[in-house]
């Protein structure tokens, strides 16, 4: 006799539900948001998943049966899955995160004195076919001199530059725009130090072009680290490779303002200097990526956290010194009494 | 295998692509240079504007930015595209627009023509979708399909009202219009132009006879589906559009507020099976199929793309594609 098929609901497979102490989230890794459920939901998505309501309401109780209801109906409404009579079509997606690049991303700080030989440094990146570069000013430097600089990324592998400035009093507005669109490469620019500038007047005309202003000044790389709702990336390959790596060093490279290479500008460790050690050789030692592999759920708080595979870690600056599974000392968030605490961040002491 | 002294490179994977926006082709190779494999890129457009080369009866030599490509070199190729030039801006010279046509056409066919000689030469090896089977006639491939077993559209060519009256009919009114080719972009100014799929109305059509177009029962779509098929694996993709309005007919009318959801997809046995003979009796090992879960829930299968940028099936779903290919193609290199 022919079985008739029963409705049950399903998330779509890029919405994903993860599990915090107190509540949970649906993780929308196709449009990049993310939503609050409770987590007796959580447990309906997964532990029972792909049951019909009429299944719910034997294990939680009929009175449930509506709320069950209404909890499906809410997020099929707002997009985040479907009924369907064949779940079995349906597989999830597979999490195994896979990267042609030795190196993903790079940062490169400046701060005056040494100024490193970038076009040498971008050809020893693309070896690794590294895709993103950060190159973060903490002094002054001419657009001209700077514009030369990109020049060197025209034949590159890399695929996105992010520039962090200090702002100059006599560029204005259009200068940055046009060095943006000089350098398609270019994604977003970050403009500190206009505390005296009327460029802060003209934040949402430059936002709109990707580039964010801001009066603090930034002198060094312990500006770094910060954890908020509004770092969080959620997309499918920041999700997958939180499963099992590190979500800010896990194939990174740095090489700091006085030429040190590290895995990233803020910690202790150097491999060596650019002026006479290779990248290539760098990352082939030994405790270059000892930090690769911490992921969120070894991490003390984090493990507990609804956020841990949309939030980047931060392994320089953490809670407890010499722990290195402490949680970023520059989030405020506690999973515990879902409080986020916004004391400054440059009040707190690094590692 | 590869032999453990070093005389002669014996193993070269030819790649065969176009000048342009190839994301596709980019991200194999870098997966290729990951694995230390050797290879080597052709443009349809390069033979046409950088490299020198040479056919002969036995050999052929293709010189490109001073690397000679000996044909013996090579295993395996992988046919993505060729060429994105466009011929009326390739010869310009002042004079009667009719002649300057005219022999642009001729070179074009005879550019053509020496494409085919390069491809010739190369027909005993092993090709990731052969290019003589690349180019496909739709309606032939319909029946195909359906002689393999799937669902096809009920489907209609023809250049008369009467006939879309007598076939809308069949089909209480519920009928698209879809181009027969393959179809071509064409960019004007800024902005591209793409004829897709549209409904029709009988009632609206103020012509007796018109230039011939196809006609085909419209489907009531649950959703749509994508199919990747790579030597007998086939890795698919539901993509649900219906509930919008504005992406009801054709998934290319981006909606970039509530996108369509792109998830990964089972087709079930029987359906995958009949996939594997269709493509086996059109003689290609790799190729996008799309298919319609129809809300009768029939799978209906509408078309195949030999060339697709399979990227927009292997992000959304994490299938790591673009690694899956490279690897196939330095085993069959390596063979
Ligand atoms: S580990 Fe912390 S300081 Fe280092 S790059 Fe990541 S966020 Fe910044
Ligand atoms: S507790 Fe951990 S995972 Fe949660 S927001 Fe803070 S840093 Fe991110």
């Amino acid at each position: 006799m022919l079985k008739t098929k029963e409705i049950v609901f399903k998330l779509y497979a890029n919405c994903i539900p993860v599990r915090g102490a107190k509540r949970s989230v649906v993780c929308d890794l196709q449009r990049g948001d993310y939503y609050l459920i409770p987590n007796i939901l959580f447990e309906i998505l997964t532990d029972y998943k792909e049951s019909t309501v009429d299944y719910l309401a034997d294990i939680y109780g009929s009175q449930h049966k509506i709320d069950i209801q209404a909890y499906f109906d809410t997020l099929q409404s707002e997009g985040y899955g479907f009924y369907t009579d064949s779940p079995e079509n349906f597989p999830d997606i597979d999490m195994k995160w896979q990267k042609s690049s030795l190196i993903t991303n790079a940062i490169v700080d400046f701060n005056g004195g040494i100024f490193h030989n970038m076009k040498d440094i971008i050809s020893q990146l693309d070896e690794f076919n590294c895709k993103a570069l950060q190159l973060r000013f903490y002094n002054l430097i001419s657009l001209n001199k700077l514009s030369n600089l990109l020049t060197h990324l025209k034949d590159s592998r890399l695929t996105s530059v992010s520039l962090v400035l200090r702002h100059d009093n006599n560029q204005t507005k259009d200068d940055y725009i046009d060095l943006k669109n000089q350098h398609q490469r270019i994604t977003d620019i970050l403009i500190h130090s206009c505390e005296t500038s009327s460029l802060i007047f003209k934040k949402d005309e430059l936002a709109v072009e990707g580039i964010a202003v801001i009066k603090r000044t930034i002198t060094d790389h312990e500006h770094c680290g910060a954890i908020s709702p509004k770092y969080f990336r959620i997309n499918l390959p920041m999700f997958s490779e939180s499963q099992k790596h590190n979500t800010c060093l896990h194939r990174k490279i740095s090489i700091d303002s006085k030429g040190d290479i590290r895995n990233c500008p803020s910690m202790p460790e150097s491999f060596g200097n650019i002026r006479d050690t290779k990248l290539r050789e760098a990352i082939r030692q030994k405790s270059f990526k000892k930090y690769w592999d911490i992921t969120k759920d070894k991490i003390t708080v984090c493990s507990d956290c609804e956020f841990r595979h949309i939030c980047t870690d931060c392994r320089a600056y953490g809670r407890e010194e010499n722990d290195i599974y402490s949680k970023p000392l520059k989030c405020g968030y506690d999973p515990y009494s879902l409080q986020w605490d916004r004391k400054k961040p440059n009040t707190i002491k690094p590692r | 295998m590869r032999p453990n002294f070093h005389h002669y490179n014996t193993e070269m994977i030819l790649i065969l692509s176009q000048n342009g926006l190839e994301p596709t082709t980019n991200e194999v190779i870098d997966w290729l240079d990951y694995f230390n494999a050797n290879y080597i890129r052709i443009n349809g457009d390069d033979i046409l504007q950088n490299a020198r080369y040479s056919i002969g009866m036995e050999n052929m030599i293709i010189r490109l930015e001073g690397v000679d490509i000996h044909i013996d070199e090579i295993n395996a190729v992988w046919f993505r595209r060729w060429t994105s030039t466009n011929f009326s801006e390739y010869l310009d010279f002042e004079g009667d627009s009719r002649l300057k046509q005219g022999i642009n056409e001729y070179l074009k066919t005879e550019y053509q023509g020496a494409s085919r000689a390069f491809f010739s030469l190369l027909q005993n090896k092993f090709w990731l979708t052969d290019v003589r089977k690349s180019r496909m006639e739709k309606y032939n491939v319909l029946k195909l399909a359906s002689s393999c077993g799937l669902y096809v559209p009920d489907t209609l060519i023809c250049n008369n009202k009467d006939a879309i009256k007598n076939f809308s009919a069949l089909h209480n009114g519920k009928i698209i219009t879809k181009p027969i080719s393959e179809v071509t972009l064409f960019p004007i100014d800024n902005s591209s132009f793409v004829p897709y799929t549209t409904q029709i109305e009988v009632g609206e059509i103020n012509y007796e006879r018109f230039h011939p177009l196809q006609i085909q029962e419209a489907i009531e779509k649950q959703y749509e589906i994508r199919a990747f098929f790579i030597l007998g694996n086939i890795y698919s993709m539901a993509i649900f559009s219906q509930d919008d309005e504005k992406t009801k007919q054709d998934f290319r009318c981006y909606n970039t507020e509530f996108p369509n959801r792109h998830v990964p997809y089972k087709l079930p046995r029987e359906i995958e099976q009949n996939i594997t003979s269709l493509m086996g009796l059109i003689g290609l090992n790799c190729g996008s199929i799309d298919l319609i879960k129809a809300t009768d829930d029939r799978y209906i299968f509408l078309e195949i793309n030999p060339v697709g940028q399979f990227g927009m099936t292997s992000h959304p779903c994490n299938y790591n594609l673009e690694k899956e290919v490279a690897e196939l193609l330095i085993h069959e290199d390596k063979r």
